[in-house]
């Protein structure tokens, strides 16, 4: 699903810009093109920001309806994947500031609740993302979604290449450090879930 | 996990970050419904979840089953005017309402009188569910369809998946929903269905399920070969249909090429096509939406919407009709059905209005719902309050 080839790569910038150029030029079809590089991607970084499958649906839907409301604004200068993940970016935190803190806690509770209940197969994962703010976990999930540089990183949320370096280093230890303090829990659940299904 | 504990902490974090980008994958493909969306041609219909989740959604949810009622009654209605030897041959169309509303006798005659609509009537079983493609029309300007499916278990009540199972693994489902079908021409994978809705009908005194599609803005030849793929949850083989598809005649293109603009807000007729059973209004508009005395404060103008009036009086109404839970934009390319015009029509004119949208809970003025969120059958002609643009009507002549 990554695209590591370098050449690889360059083909499907040149296929995404030719697809927005499309689009532009009136060729609506050509957005589906678009959509479909990137709604993988793009709802598993919703999705561990709003830790919601209906409100990650609802998420990724609408940041590609605004990304093609918006698209006349992108220029070919940035890429348009960054673009795109800028906006996405933005609309997540839109989501959570509107959300409340009153709410979150509610859901936060439920999501514990449903987790240990039914651990799902990304559980292990979600309670890792547990222990970091929401600006480390921007940070990580665009690292680990779309694997960008700390300086695209940078661009998208708007901060420095280094604050972005500093933060990845600083979430990378809280993150090994609670993974070896889970291991030993994490693994007897995973031994439990298989019992049960 | 023994292994993953030995990993050094830099590849450590290569496999968290790993799996982040494989664990949480969407349950069906999202770019379908984003296109509906963008098409703003899905039947939108409300069905408001409140509380918790009470979040105003881009656009709300759509509930096709009540938005198919609608147009069911209104299939029923248009039928009480036809001729008795009519009615025979319009009985032994299956899903007629659906995939004719607002069509005349006089245009479906025409329709099946000019190839545009076939039954195939083929069925494909396997693993004891069938599936049957039992219409499909095609005017040059769409295409549809009504698939219908037999023998699904009763716990398999719709024939799309329910949107609570939507993160069940398909294995813990029960068999037999039908996903958005892949449509290939000639062999060769042709664009996606741009919109495609779920519902009953009733035929023969029961209660069918059926998938019915429209295919819009398709470069299709007169002549091809249509390939229907079906999967259907816990059922290996995908169903396959081949349909030849021969056309006499396509529908009639216009491109009027006419704008009207009130300083402000403007549009750009761009193309009419014209078909025994259907009209397409293709147009362009530009600038804000103008606002009414009564949308503002605490309301809103919706969208623009055109209705198409032609020279006998005789409204069309859009086919499908969506609503958006979005402040309008100021750019919109609408592209939209309509049912057909009669034949001798010498002109038409389009009457653009808007709703009134209260800002707090995207309400529309007007309309009226159960206490589910849902229209009921027979409200679909309602649609809301209209708030006619008056100085933005134009009439085109129709030269066909």
């Amino acid at each position: 699903m990554q695209l590591t080839v370098p050449g690889e790569a360059d083909e499907r910038k040149l296929m995404l810009e030719q697809a927005v150029d499309a689009v532009k030029a009136g060729d609506k079809q050509s957005y589906e093109i678009i959509i479909k590089q990137f709604e993988r991607q793009m709802y598993t970084y919703c999705f561990y920001i709003l830790k919601n499958h209906t409100e990650t649906e609802d998420a990724v839907q609408e940041i590609f309806i605004r990304a093609y409301a918006n698209l006349h604004r992108y220029s070919s200068r940035t890429s348009f994947s960054a673009w795109l993940y800028k906006l996405a970016y933005h609309h997540l935190i839109n989501l959570k500031h509107k959300k409340g803190r009153w709410l979150r806690l509610i859901e936060h509770y439920k999501d514990q609740q449903r987790q240990e209940q039914l651990p799902l197969p990304d559980s292990i994962t979600q309670k890792l993302l547990i222990h970091l703010t929401i600006e480390e976990r921007h940070i990580l999930l665009l690292k680990a979604v779309e694997q960008y540089t700390f300086e695209e990183i940078g661009g998208i949320m708007g901060i420095g290449t280094a604050t972005v370096r500093k933060k990845y280093e600083r979430l990378r230890k809280k993150l090994i450090e609670r993974a070896g303090q889970q291991g030993a829990r994490v693994h007897g659940t995973i031994s439990e879930a298989n019992k049960t299904f | 996990m023994g292994q993953y504990q030995r990993q050094t902490k830099h590849s450590e974090m290569d496999a968290i970050e790993q799996r982040i980008r494989e664990a949480a994958v969407p349950k069906r493909e999202l770019s379908t419904y984003i296109m509906n969306k963008i098409g703003e041609n899905e039947m939108s219909r409300v069905t408001r979840t409140r509380g918790s989740n009470a979040k105003p959604s881009i656009f709300k949810k759509t509930a096709i089953a009540a938005a198919v009622a609608g147009v069911l009654g209104a299939g029923t209605i248009g039928a009480g005017f036809v001729s008795p030897v009519m009615a025979e041959t319009l009985k032994k169309i299956p899903g007629f309402g659906v995939i004719f509303s607002g069509t005349s006798d006089a245009a479906v005659e025409e329709a099946i009188q000019q190839g545009i609509i076939s039954e195939p009537g083929q069925s494909v079983t396997h693993d004891g569910i069938t599936l049957k493609l039992i219409n499909l029309l095609y005017d040059g300007t769409r295409l549809s369809f009504l698939i219908d499916r037999d023998g699904a278990p009763a716990e398999a009540e719709t024939l799309s998946l329910p949107w609570a199972l939507r993160d069940t693994p398909e294995d813990q489902l029960p068999k037999g929903y039908l996903d958005h079908p892949v449509l290939l021409v000639n062999g060769q994978e042709a664009a996606p269905i741009t919109s495609g809705s779920y519902g009953d009908y009733v035929s023969k005194g029961d209660k069918n399920v059926y998938y019915s599609v429209d295919w819009n803005d398709v470069n299709l030849p007169d002549e091809f070969e249509l390939t229907v793929q079906a999967k259907v949850s816990r059922v290996a083989e995908t169903f396959e249909f081949k349909v030849p598809v021969k056309l006499d005649q396509r529908a009639v293109v216009l491109n009027p090429n006419i704008s009207k603009d009130n300083g402000s807000f403007s549009y750009t007729v761009k193309e009419l096509h014209l078909s025994p059973v259907t009209t397409r209004l293709v147009l362009d508009s530009e600038g804000p939406v103008p606002q009414s005395p009564e949308q503002t404060g605490d309301y809103h103008a919706s969208m623009v919407y055109y209705e198409i009036v032609d020279d006998q009086g005789n409204e069309l109404e859009q086919v499908r009709f969506g609503y958006w839970n979005q402040k309008p934009k100021t750019q919109y390319q609408v592209n939209e059905l309509f049912p057909p015009l009669d034949s001798t029509t010498k002109s038409i004119t389009i009457k653009p209005f808007t709703l009134t949208v209260k800002n707090d809970d995207w309400s529309v003025v007007g309309l009226v719902e159960d206490s589910k969120g849902n229209l009921s059958a027979g409200q679909e002609s309602n649609r809301g309050t209209r708030t006619y643009l008056k100085d933005l009507e134009v009439t085109i002549p129709i030269n066909q």
